[in-house]
């Protein structure tokens, strides 16, 4: 069943391309994949480019820019059947967010030089947006670039890079106007972090990973071609999305949670701790949160469809969902019961440890792109109209 | 009212004395000296063992707290919670409250004929003791599985057998490389406290000291209350550290800890840690003095306690933001401290919960 069918919506066509969809999925199926992480990333790499070759990357892109500019009927299909198998993730997931600021804000040049190789894999991008001293309060930042002729000379320090270690390129923001300016003073630098001065370190999280990094820029020189858009604008495009990929996204992170929350469940059965009447209120309570953050994707997406904006009732999206995922896997604890004091790597580990390695890692969900209290105050002051 | 609450308000007291207070103090001086804290967040899955600690605290005389003078200290056990806190704070790995209670075990009278006695408690031998699972063991073949936080290299362990029938319990020592007994590698969310599980098939122990059902039970629930204060020590530690980090931390041109969403958190969090010690001095207060009802008492501070725990970690986490979820800041910690220590605690309250897990090699019930 389709979230479309809810909207009647359905259209010969529709129905056809997602024949088209599931079809290029059935036949072109790379499997579980190699352990290394080097072949991994291969792996993941191969992928990515079998998208772009078929003409199956970037719902919501222009054709011309390697997309397949499909309708948001269609885009919705694309994500339904996606989401119902496994597919390799993109080795270099920053290329959707670049991606699109360069589409709209970029130079011919640029789009030339970076669009598809980000897609395919070949370039693997990364977001450097945070600072030790500019986290919520990004405008803050201090990263320096100076114009020297051609170049940007670059000093200062991001941190938590998601995937910085395998990363090719970095899309950051750079101060190259005054501190007091704020986002006024802000620009859009692309920059290959195999260049002189560039140091990337990796950062130990709290599951004993390194899911992300920091990097110290040593009067790195970038060239100024390499710069997005106007110098100080680039806070104004740094937000730059295509269509509306959130709202269209939000089915495959319907469906993702559905598998998720139905696993969960399953695991209350397989212990025998669904008898527990604790235990049942709790899943009944995690079925409903979920529940109700699928409906309000629906809601958001009835009027995007219906050729609207998303609308006010968007921005509590994130809120809800990572402080779901966040419940979702404190339930898991309780329902492991003994087991969850177990470390993931240890022999006895339930279904590997996934649940306890979730439950760490969503620790972060209120904290990374965006902490729940600035949701909140977003929702506050920019829904609600209250004063700041 | 039932009428043990009522008579409660006269009969219980919570003030710490002098004592108390100077000997938790010195307690957090040594294990700050020693720095503690900081190998345990530096050393924490670096693959380095863990440094175990037991010299230090005999030493000290923080083993001994609760064994009457003149061999011991001579303190309550509320006073002995005081000292876990410490323990908590520091993220000690050394089970100090299995240590203490198993001090108390060894210089009853009865115990003067182990020889091993002494070296334990100078702290020349590490005897650590799983004393909160119930294995079904009888004193002469011991069958079981359990658990027993393995910090250094202890050349034996303990643990307490109920009395069963007319037979008597006991804590029993075994050898670790005895006839019939297993040590296997138990990989745990909390890598400050290292473990081991221990299968016993037939094994007999090297020593033994006879005990009734009533010490067996009041050492198991000594040892509960203890590690339940360990865990509010913790949580402490991680408010004390939030506070002064949202002091430091400036976004927006003002100190974080100026928006009134952080100074709920932490107003909650507060409460939290205060309502957490309270439930355990109750518990080691009436524990203690073996009123009507502390089982209750000890049931509520084993229970609350842990979630406590785990809930004021988390908030530390996020209130740290991206620095919270760092491996370095060691916040996360506590709250796989709390994790792991919520199961045992939780269970050891004896509600009959079942604590088994379904795999092949490791197996527990209570």
């Amino acid at each position: 069943m389709s979230i479309l069918d809810e909207h009647d919506a359905t259209q010969a066509s529709v129905e056809s391309f997602r024949e088209r969809v599931a079809t290029f999925l059935a036949e072109n199926d790379p499997g579980r994949g190699p352990k290394g992480p080097a072949e991994r990333l291969q792996w993941q790499k191969d992928w990515a480019k079998l998208l772009v070759d078929k003409g199956f990357a970037a719902p919501a892109w222009p054709r011309s820019c390697y997309g397949m500019e499909l309708s948001l009927e269609e885009q919705v299909v694309y994500h339904e059947e996606f989401a119902k198998v496994k597919r390799p993730p993109h080795p270099g997931g920053g290329i959707f967010v670049v991606g699109p600021t360069l589409i709209k804000h970029g130079t011919d040049e640029q789009r030339q030089k970076y669009l598809r190789p980000g897609l395919s894999g070949e370039i693997i991008w990364a977001q450097g947006f945070s600072e030790p001293g500019s986290g919520s309060d990004l405008p803050s930042l201090r990263t320096r670039a100076v114009r020297d002729g051609d170049d940007y000379v670059v000093n200062g320090q991001k941190v938590w890079i998601t995937n910085a270690f395998n990363a090719d390129w970095l899309f950051t923001l750079v101060r190259t106007g005054t501190q007091e300016s704020r986002q006024d003073g802000i620009s859009y630098l692309l920059i290959p972090l195999d260049s002189p001065g560039v140091d990337v370190r990796p950062l130990r999280d709290m599951t004993g990973g390194s899911s992300f990094c920091e990097i110290y820029f040593d009067n790195v020189r970038v060239p100024v071609a390499n710069r997005v858009g106007e110098e100080n604008d680039g806070w104004r495009i740094a937000r730059t999305s295509m269509g509306h990929e959130r709202s269209t996204a939000g089915v495959a992170q319907s469906m993702k949670y559905r598998r998720i929350v139905s696993e969960l469940h399953d695991l209350a059965g397989e212990l025998g701790r669904d008898t527990d009447p604790r235990i049942r209120q709790q899943l009944a309570r995690a079925e409903i949160d979920f529940q109700l953050i699928r409906l309000n994707n629906m809601r958001v997406l009835s009027q995007v469809l219906a050729g609207g904006e998303p609308g006010p009732v968007s921005s509590i999206g994130r809120l809800m969902l990572t402080e779901f995922e966040k419940r979702l896997h404190e339930l898991a604890m309780e329902i492991l019961g003994p087991a969850s004091m177990l470390a993931p790597r240890d022999k006895n580990s339930i279904q590997k440890g996934r649940w306890v390695r979730g439950f760490l890692a969503t620790r972060a969900s209120t904290i990374g792109a965006g902490t729940a209290e600035i949701q909140r105050n977003t929702i506050a002051e920019q829904v609600l109209g209250l004063p700041r | 009212m039932t009428n043990d609450e009522s008579s409660k308000g006269a009969d219980v007291d919570f003030t710490l004395g002098q004592d108390t207070v100077l000997l938790a103090d010195t307690a957090r001086e040594i294990f700050e000296r020693d720095g503690v804290l900081r190998d345990a967040v530096e050393g924490s899955g670096s693959g380095e063992p863990v440094r175990s600690r037991t010299t230090l605290l005999a030493e000290a005389g923080l083993n001994v707290v609760l064994v009457p003078e003149p061999l011991g200290v001579g303190c309550e056990l509320l006073d002995a919670t005081v000292v876990l806190e410490q323990a908590g704070r520091s993220l000690l790995p050394d089970p100090l409250a299995e240590i203490m209670v198993l001090a108390e075990i060894l210089t009853l009278p009865r115990a003067q004929h182990l020889e091993i006695a002494e070296s334990i408690l100078s702290g020349q031998v590490d005897v650590p003791a799983d004393l909160l699972t119930r294995p079904s063991v009888s004193t002469a073949s011991v069958e079981a599985r359990i658990r027993v936080p393995w910090v250094g290299a202890p050349e034996r362990f303990a643990l307490l057998a109920d009395a069963s029938g007319s037979d008597d319990g006991a804590l029993m020592i075994f050898e670790a490389d005895g006839r019939g007994v297993q040590l296997g590698e138990l990989d745990e969310t909390d890598p400050s406290r290292p473990v081991r599980v221990v299968t016993l098939d037939g094994a007999v122990s090297a020593a033994m000291v006879t005990l009734s059902r009533e010490e067996v039970g009041r050492a198991r629930q000594r040892t509960a209350i203890l590690r339940a204060a360990e865990l509010v020590g913790g949580a402490a530690e991680v408010l004390e550290q939030t506070l002064q980090y949202v002091r430091e931390r400036r976004q927006f041109g003002r100190e974080i800890g100026s928006y009134q969403a952080v100074k709920h958190s932490l107003a909650d969090m507060y409460a939290s840690v205060e309502q957490a010690r309270a439930s355990v001095q109750m518990a080691a207060i009436t524990a203690a003095a073996r009123m009507p009802g502390s089982e209750r008492d000890s049931e509520i501070a084993s229970r609350w306690v842990a979630e406590a725990a785990m809930k004021s970690a988390g908030a530390a986490i996020h209130l740290h933001g991206g620095m919270g979820f760092a491996w370095e800041t060691g916040l996360h910690l506590h709250l796989r401290r709390a994790l792991a220590l919520r199961r045992i605690v939780a269970a050891s309250a004896g509600d009959g919960t079942a604590l088994s897990l379904r795999t092949d090699s490791l197996e527990a019930t209570v």
